[in-house]
């Protein structure tokens, strides 16, 4: 299982997800559906071992344009561009880029450790889920992906809705009737998830790049000093905590990097009263807890989505799509029935992080002019990549229709302030609340409860309390 | 101009409110007199009608709320992307993938700022031959 071609395949991920996540424009979540379709007559192993390649060192390498010309690579590294790129203004690029590496490193592994401890007790948990318990897993899933990502929680639990009837399109499962599918014959198929995320992450951002008429950058030059470890290692007591926060962040549906570096950023901003260089102008804990978080967020993001089939982020969402497109269902059965898939995901992703602290402290400072590549000419090669990734899953054109259907609703949606995690969430997870809601229904109706025991208390409690606290902290603002 | 704005935000929730009932509609069309409970019918229903409730929400919000501010968008540029990529796909099966991908480059690169012919040509040219190099020789996949 693991061997020489898992490895070389992980590191080919990394480089892959090295300049990809260094590129403004270009996504890790737009790269790992591409991947999809890549990797669709693979091994699953292999195609794990790209995908976390591209996962761990993408993440991490949006620091780089963040840092160098103060342009997130990724959403997740928006909170570097605070102090980083102050820092690299200041002649300590090299040094901003060394924080970066070894935290985002330490992220990496807290994450996976965390991934390694929680999986086996969250799925013996999960085994002993109704299907109303699980029904309300979703909703609270969709609830606080609706609150998390949007300031108006309105809008938020709009996009949900509309995922999960997006979801509904296609052949019931239960009764076997077509819906929404209008007398189209590609719809009774269903919308392809790969082609629904290359829209809504690819084609999107090409819409949103094009039409933006702030093309100015600034790039800070890269400096001689060499970076400082002793002054490096002394902010791990703020690692430990950013990796906590960004490891739980990653576990709740829909939050994902973004969230959690910003949270833990602002976390350190109170906690840190003296800091030797303000907050905002290139303190070294701004960083440290930014890169901390968004990487920490990874394996936390994969605990929902391995026991209990629920996507920590889009990229898991994504991650899941690789499962079914191989005929593999994650969740708590997945662990009993396939521990060597788990297996190869932690190894995969370890292997992944010890990859993107070698690539970043050699390559990484080295792709200065790479992260600067004209909007002209890489956006047109993005379009192109994105329609050949689409049609390469199903070789469906429909699906290429699809994907650029799907570009201009994300656009839309973003232009209007609509978030798209509660979106993607409710695609993934519509079926299963679709189903598992009928199914209580029809238990209930032949004498069983729909409340079955203290699990499905504590869920109706957790979802009452997100709608609530939702619609409370949006009313505040 | 704000009036204008607050409009959109009101057109925009009335949007919302004409695919929730759509939803509730259509979907109570889907049931044909089985068990509620295993009805088509109960899903969708039930989201058009958690829906419409949200609209109505966004709806009052859009009365009493601030106008957004304008946005500074190229629409042209973007209405343009739109239609050529389109194109692009209607054209593959008739003329190719190289062919294709090669004209559909060409036309952006230039259409988004690029003047210089060489440039221009080099980067349409060479991706179209890199991209089905790599992934329809190297990794076997299909392309269009």
């Amino acid at each position: 299982m693991i061997d020489l071609q898992f490895v070389l395949l992980v590191l080919a991920g990394s480089l892959a997800g090295l300049l990809i996540g260094a590129m403004p424009g270009l996504s890790v979540t737009m790269a790992t559906a591409l991947l999809v379709s890549v990797t669709y007559t693979w091994q699953l192993t292999d195609a794990i071992a790209a995908i976390m390649g591209v996962y761990v060192v993408g993440v991490f390498s949006g620091a780089i344009s963040a840092i160098l010309i103060n342009i997130p690579g990724a959403p997740s590294s928006v909170a570097t561009t605070l102090d980083g790129f102050p820092m690299a203004q200041k002649g300590q690029a090299r040094q901003a880029l060394f924080l970066a590496t070894i935290y985002s490193f330490v992220g990496t592994l807290i994450g996976f450790l965390a991934l390694w401890l929680t999986a086996k007790p969250i799925s013996a948990i999960a085994l002993r889920f109704s299907p109303f318990d699980y029904f309300l897993l979703a909703l609270f899933g969709l609830t606080a992906a609706g609150s998390i990502t949007s300031k108006s929680f309105t809008k938020g639990m709009l996009c949900a809705a509309l995922g999960v009837l997006i979801s509904l399109v296609g052949i019931d499962p239960i009764v076997g009737t077509p819906r929404f599918a209008f007398g189209v014959t590609q719809l009774k198929g269903g919308i392809q998830l790969v082609a629904a995320l290359i829209g809504l992450f690819g084609f999107s951002e090409i819409l949103i790049q094009v039409g933006d008429k702030n093309t100015s950058s600034v790039t800070a030059e890269l400096d001689k000093h060499k970076p400082n470890l002793r002054q490096t290692l002394k902010h791990m007591p703020l690692a430990m905590t950013s990796g906590i926060i960004g490891t739980l962040i990653g576990a709740l549906p829909g939050a994902g990097g973004p969230v959690a570096s910003l949270v833990s950023y602002d976390v350190a901003r109170r906690r840190i009263k003296n800091p030797e260089v303000p907050f905002g102008e290139g303190a070294e804990e701004g960083i440290v807890a930014s890169e901390t978080a968004n990487n920490a967020c990874i394996g936390g993001a994969l605990i929902p989505m391995l026991t209990l089939a629920i996507p920590g982020d889009a990229v898991t969402a994504v991650i899941l799509a690789v499962f079914y497109v191989h005929g593999i269902k994650p969740g708590p059965f997945m662990l009993t029935e396939n521990p060597e898939i788990f297996n190869t995901i932690l190894i995969g992703g370890i292997i992944g992080c010890f990859a993107m602290l070698i690539l970043g402290l050699t390559v990484a400072p080295q792709l200065a002019r790479i992260v600067q590549i004209p909007k002209k000419l890489l956006l047109p090669v993005v379009a192109v990549l994105c329609v050949v990734g689409t049609y390469a899953v199903n070789t469906s054109m429909f699906d290429v229709y699809v994907m650029i259907a799907f570009g201009l609703i994300g656009y839309l949606m973003r232009l209007r302030g609509y978030p798209t995690a509660p979106m993607v969430l409710g695609m993934v997870l519509g079926q299963l609340m679709d189903s598992n809601f009928r199914r209580a229904i029809s238990l209930s109706q032949s004498g069983s409860s729909i409340i079955t025991g203290p699990i499905t208390i504590i869920l109706l409690i957790m979802v009452t309390a997100s709608i609530f606290m939702s619609i409370k902290s949006t009313e505040k603002k | 101009m704000d009036k204008l704005l607050k409009k959109s935000n009101f057109i925009e929730a009335v949007i919302w409110l004409a695919i929730s009932l759509f939803v509730i509609i259509y979907g109570a069309g889907l049931h044909h007199g089985d068990s509620l409970a295993l009805s088509p019918a109960l899903f969708p229903v039930l989201t058009g009608t958690f829906m419409l409730l949200l609209s109505f929400i966004l709806i009052k919000k859009s009365i009493k709320q601030e106008a957004n501010k304008p946005q500074d968008i190229y629409w042209l540029k973007i209405i343009f992307v739109m239609v050529s990529t389109i194109i692009y796909i209607i054209l593959l099966p008739i003329i190719s993938f190289i062919g294709a991908t090669m004209l559909y480059l060409a036309l952006m690169i230039y259409l988004l700022g690029e003047k210089d012919l060489l440039i221009l040509g080099a980067v349409a040219v060479g991706t179209a031959g890199l991209t089905y190099y790599i992934f329809g020789v190297l990794l076997n996949v299909r392309l269009p």
